[in-house]
Formats: C-alpha cells, structure tokens, sequence
C-alpha cells in the first residue's frame, strides 16, 4: 500500500474488557488522512472503551491498534499524544479549577513550537466566547463553553487525528451545530476526526463514513445515509 | 495549525520514531526489583561484616568489616527508598485521577450553588 492511501489510524480485530466482561469483540475500523468517520451506537455498545484503547488509555485484550502503518500496541497514551493523537474525552476534559486561560496554556505546553500567547489567541480567534471568560474557572463555563474549551485545547496541541467522545452530550442543539461546524472546519483543514456519538444526527452531516458499534462489534460500515437506515434497528434491537 | 500533508508526514515521522516498550519491563517494574534487591543485599551485607569483624584481630581487617557494614546499610536505604517508590507509584497515579476526579464534582457543585454559570469568580 502507497504512503498516501495508508490509513492513518487502523484498529485490527481489537478486543478490550473489564475483568471478565468482554466489552469489545474484535473491532475493525481504519481511518485516512482528512476524514472524518463517525462511530455509532446504542449505550454499552463499547464506542468510548474503542476511543480509550485507541488512546491508549484501556489495555487491549486482543487485536492491534496501528498508527500510520505501524503497530503501537505497547506504546503509552503519552507516546500517541505527543505523535498527535488527540482524544477529547466524555466529559469535557478540562481542569475544573484551573481559569480559561491557564487551561489553554496548559495545552500550549505541549504544542509544537507555538508561543503560548499564539496559541491564546487561536483559540479565542476560533472561540470569540471564550475570550470574555478567559479569567473565570472552567468548572464554572455553562456545558457547551466547557466543550468548546476542550476542543480549544485539543486544537492547541495542532493534532493530526483528533478523536471526539459525545460531543453533543447534555449540550443544546444550537451549540452542538456550532462545535460540529468547528469539526467540520477541522477535517476541511486536513485533521482525521474519529467521533463517537450516541445520537447519531448531528455527526451524520459532517461525517465521510459511519460505522455502527453494536455489542462489541462492528455491525456495519459505510456512507452515512446507508448507516443512518440501519440505526432504528440497531438502537431498538429489531 | 501546520500544513495539512506536513502534519501527515510530522505524524507518521513521530510514530515511526516512537520508542515501543514492553509494559511488564517498566521502569516500576525495574524499580521495584532492584529495591527488593537492595532490601536483601543489605542485612547479608551486615552479617557478613559481622563474621569478618569477628574473625579476626586485625585492625585493618574490622575497618574493611566496617566498610561492608555500611554499605550494606546503604543498599538497604537505598532498596527500600526504590521499593516504596516504584510500589507506590501505580497507587499515587489513581490517588491523583481520584483527585481530579473530586475537584470536578466540587467545582459542580459550586457551580450548581451558584446556579448561575456566567458569574466570575475573583481569579488572579
């Protein structure tokens, strides 16, 4: 395979559990260069234990996690960070006690040979809210200025493959369609977005390729559209 | 943000240069080991000193038994200094997620008090 047709993120029959319970049964899924792929399911289906051990976050129990043509099995979730694997995890992810702006610097640390005032400015550029609250503590930013902060942080670190867990969760339509605008901006500008999503609408206009989770398993991949007629289904186990 | 295809590259360069270990060769691991290593080798260190010390009426001799002594002190020190860092390392590491963990609900809190998200706090 040419360099260039090389998926950048390719997970080969990967397995994970918590103790004795299976949680992922052999997963394949690849991801190119400037895609995005959307990874669907009900609850349980095991999408955010798929973005945790493609992290490296969650050991696996089998299978093998490939970065850009190389198995990284054994590499920590620090090693696939500073590569520019960037996981945004359910949550937000951001330093609660810490302001706006000192959680910014903390992601300008690990950018690459950007000043930090820069990398300040990017953010409030792409962000214009988080400027006004630039001095108040994350923990106190309404749901979705806490996202955009974690998605401004995770830009900062100038990621090759950024991986979203629940976007949308517990966010309002109106500011799930903005953060998925700034996604869709992201793959314009040549970053691979794996995104997981529960609810499956809002990723389906911004994804390449869909791919629907269920049990552990990869159920079915392919263009948006196709998957979308197999969600009802899946969701409602008919 | 870099050049999208020079990113690429830069990615693909970083995971080619990627240093992969072993997990069960962690430094830990390692640590652990040698602690555990020191640990044993001191008190034999002692004891050892002590047949020599007692074994002979030379001078010279009871210092080098002296010197043995306390190197074994010293690998004992030493071991159980690495012991308890690479033992407790992996515990400290959830001590601190723990951590992280309780500041967030706290800070919900306080924000849920608050009942207001958009108040400042006095920040610096």
């Amino acid at each position: 395979m040419s360099r260039a047709a090389q998926p950048l993120v390719e997970l080969r029959g990967v397995r994970a559990a918590y103790g004795p319970i299976e949680v992922l049964r052999g997963v394949d899924l690849t991801l190119g260069a400037g895609e995005v792929l959307a990874v669907l399911g009900p609850n349980g289906a095991g999408k955010t234990t798929l973005l945790n051990v493609l992290a490296g976050l969650h050991p696996l129990a089998g299978g093998d996690v490939i970065l850009a043509g190389r198995r990284v099995n054994a590499a920590s979730a620090t090693a696939r960070a500073r590569a520019g694997l960037c996981l945004i995890p359910e949550g937000r992810g951001v330093f609660p006690n810490l302001t706006v702006r000192e959680n910014l610097r903390m992601a300008a640390g690990i950018a690459r040979g950007r000043r930090r005032a820069a990398v300040e400015e990017a953010a409030y550029d792409r962000f214009p809210k988080l400027r006004d609250r630039r001095r108040q503590l994350a923990g106190t930013l309404s749901g979705g200025e806490q996202q955009m902060l974690a998605l401004a942080r995770g830009l900062a670190t100038d990621p090759a493959v950024l991986v979203l867990d629940e976007l949308s969760m517990g966010l309002a339509p109106l500011v799930v369609e903005q953060l998925y605008g700034q996604v869709a901006g992201m793959a314009r500008a040549g970053v691979s977005v794996l995104v997981v999503e529960q609810f499956a609408r809002v990723v389906m206009g911004v994804a390449d390729r869909a791919a629907l989770l269920v049990q552990g398993r990869v159920a079915a991949v392919g263009l948006p559209g196709e998957i979308e007629s197999k969600l009802s289904s899946a969701y409602l186990g008919g | 943000m870099t050049e999208t295809s020079e990113r690429v590259e830069q990615f693909r360069a970083d995971v080619a240069g990627m240093k992969l270990r072993d997990p069960a060769t962690g430094l830990d691991r390692l640590l652990v080991k040698l602690g555990v290593a020191g640990l044993v080798a001191g008190p034999c260190f002692g004891v050892a000193a002590w047949f020599i010390s007692h074994g002979t009426r030379n001078p010279l001799q009871q210092r080098d038994a002296i010197v043995v002594g306390l190197l074994g002190l010293t690998f004992a020190v030493v071991g159980a200094a690495l012991f308890v860092k690479g033992a407790l390392a992996r515990f400290l590491r959830f001590w601190m997620a723990r951590l992280v963990y309780e500041q967030q609900v706290q800070a919900d809190r306080v924000a849920a008090a608050r009942g207001n998200g958009d108040r400042r706090y006095p920040v610096g």
